[in-house]
């Protein structure tokens, strides 16, 4: 009864999660987690999505919201949009060229972050402390392109 | 002459197998008693008759009781159709025995739907936490390979009826009565000879397309931890479970031109063997499903909740609620997925609010009913 061999074992897949209940679309939830996935490496160029139905169906999402987060991770140029197929991650050598004012927004969106941490009841200790090693995270994906 | 279904042959075709076929019936209804005792432990730890709840309610004195009054139904409405079974095969009516495998189905389902009705104060909300793993399904070259076998089998019978067609009788029985005596016929036509194989053919490519959707249009609700290896386990076994189904459709159905070829075409066919196999099939199908549970719920080691959807939390189904008709038929117009986890049972379910699922009952009524038009066009 064994003899039957599906590729769905889930030891070394790539997981991501995320929650309904959050004020963030869904949509760029997705996008969020599977960039994060990319940046720091863990799907390589190479490496084939599920297509946009199976993903749906996996979450329980409408098929729009799944095909809307991989359009903009194919717009950053991370991905190959294959229709019937799903995506594959494409090699991408260097960064996005950066927009005007992306500086500004990252700086805002992180005091903004840091606040609500604050707010939160984080200590100033430990966000340091996350940041740090936040820090350290960046260093080593910056590393492993080869970038400074 | 009303038309007999050719499935009508392997039931009470004669005398000697008046005992294999009581045995079958008893055996048959006995099983299903047993799957249904077991069924309360064999859904997801968060799912209990059909309804979402913390996965520690299963453990609450109120749900012990729903589950003791629920097995306590079953093997009254057993034990009243075993009583209806006896009966028929005692006068020898075909229809008494019939009486007593719906009762059980019906007395059974009402048990459930009188437990689910006492579990629904007790259903909570599903975690809003999904995840989801990033690779692609498929169920490998190995599954389709295996795919080439049953079809392989009723294409032989095909042939091989084709190149004796001048053996085969102008008129041979295929239907007999109790006392042993032909009383269903079919002639050397098309539909009388291939009839039963083309009925394999539809049956093998309907169960080909089911395990197609359980690869990729059921929804994968655990991908970390213990949780998802068991479900994957289970998934294994559900598409092995169909391939050997399939392997056995195939046997049937190739097989039943042959008694025309046979060196005595008058005299009914033994069964016997043929009802012990299936018999042994079923028994052995459902031992493997209360092995696993719904889902690999029985696979799961204790405590192994997924380590990002957090321990204790009702994860469920991911099928809200609201669109389960009394816990049995799942509508749900938002939901992509067109096959999703029954709810009562092991395996999977059609999501009718889906157009897709309409087409897939279709096309289960038709594999149900071109039987019936090959019959009726057979047999004489």
């Amino acid at each position: 009864m064994y003899i039957v061999h599906v590729h769905t074992t889930m030891k070394n897949a790539t997981i991501f999660q995320i929650d309904l209940a959050s004020r963030a679309p869904v949509y760029q939830q997705i996008a969020g987690e599977i960039r994060a996935l990319l940046v720091t490496g863990q799907l390589a160029p190479g490496a084939s999505l599920p297509t946009v139905r199976q993903l749906a169906v996996d979450l329980n999402v409408h098929h729009n919201t799944v095909a809307n987060a991989y359009r903009i991770l194919a717009g950053e140029g991370w991905l190959d949009l294959q229709r019937r197929r799903g995506a594959r991650v494409l090699p991408r050598l260097k960064p996005a060229p950066l927009k005007r004012g992306t500086h500004n927004t990252f700086r805002t969106d992180l005091k903004r972050l840091l606040a609500r941490a604050v707010a939160e009841g984080i200590s100033p200790r430990a966000i340091v402390r996350h940041l740090a090693i936040s820090a350290r995270h960046v260093k080593s994906w910056a590393l492993a392109k080869g970038g400074a | 002459m009303l038309p007999h279904s050719l499935f009508s042959l392997t039931l009470l075709a004669a005398p000697q197998a008046l005992g294999a076929t009581a045995l079958f019936l008893v055996g048959g209804i006995f099983l299903t008693a047993v799957f249904l005792n077991f069924l309360p432990e064999l859904t997801r730890r968060d799912i209990f008759f059909a309804v979402t709840v913390y996965p520690d309610y299963r453990r609450s004195v109120e749900a012990r009781l729903s589950v003791r009054r629920f097995r306590y139904a079953v093997w009254i409405h057993t034990f009243v159709a075993l009583s209806f079974v006896s009966a028929g095969v005692a006068s020898k009516h075909l229809l008494v025995p019939l009486i007593g495998i719906f009762w059980q189905v019906i007395g059974a389902t009402i048990a459930f739907l009188r437990a689910r009705r006492q579990v629904l104060p007790h259903a909570t909300v599903q975690s809003p936490r999904r995840e989801a793993a990033l690779v692609r399904r498929s169920p490998g070259a190995i599954y389709w390979l295996l795919q080439i076998g049953p079809f392989a089998i009723l294409t032989s019978s095909i042939l091989y009826l084709r190149a004796h067609w001048q053996s085969i009788p102008a008129r041979f029985p295929i239907h007999w009565g109790l006392n042993g005596e032909p009383n269903g016929w079919s002639n050397r036509s098309f539909a009388g000879v291939y009839g039963p194989a083309l009925i394999g053919f539809s049956v093998c490519l309907f169960i080909a397309l089911f395990s197609y959707g359980v690869v990729h249009w059921t929804r994968q609700i655990r991908s970390t931890g213990a949780d998802a290896a068991a479900e994957t386990r289970f998934r294994r076994i559900q598409l092995a479970a169909l391939v050997a189904v399939q392997y056995f459709m195939a046997w049937i159905f190739s097989g039943l031109p042959f008694t025309a070829l046979g060196p005595h075409p008058q005299r009914a066919p033994n069964v016997t063997p043929f009802l012990l196999g299936t018999f042994a099939f079923v028994a052995v199908l459902y031992a493997i499903l209360i092995h696993t549970g719904q889902g690999g719920a029985n696979l799961m080691a204790a405590g192994s909740d997924s380590d990002i959807l957090g321990a204790g939390a009702a994860i469920g189904d991911r099928t809200p609620e609201e669109c389960w008709k009394a816990g049995v038929f799942y509508v749900n117009a938002n939901d992509p997925a067109l096959m999703v986890e029954k709810r009562f049972g092991i395996g999977y379910t059609l999501n009718f609010g889906r157009p897709g699922a309409w087409f897939l009952a279709a096309a289960i009524l038709a594999v149900a009913v071109v039987p019936l038009v090959i019959a009726f066009l057979s047999v004489r």
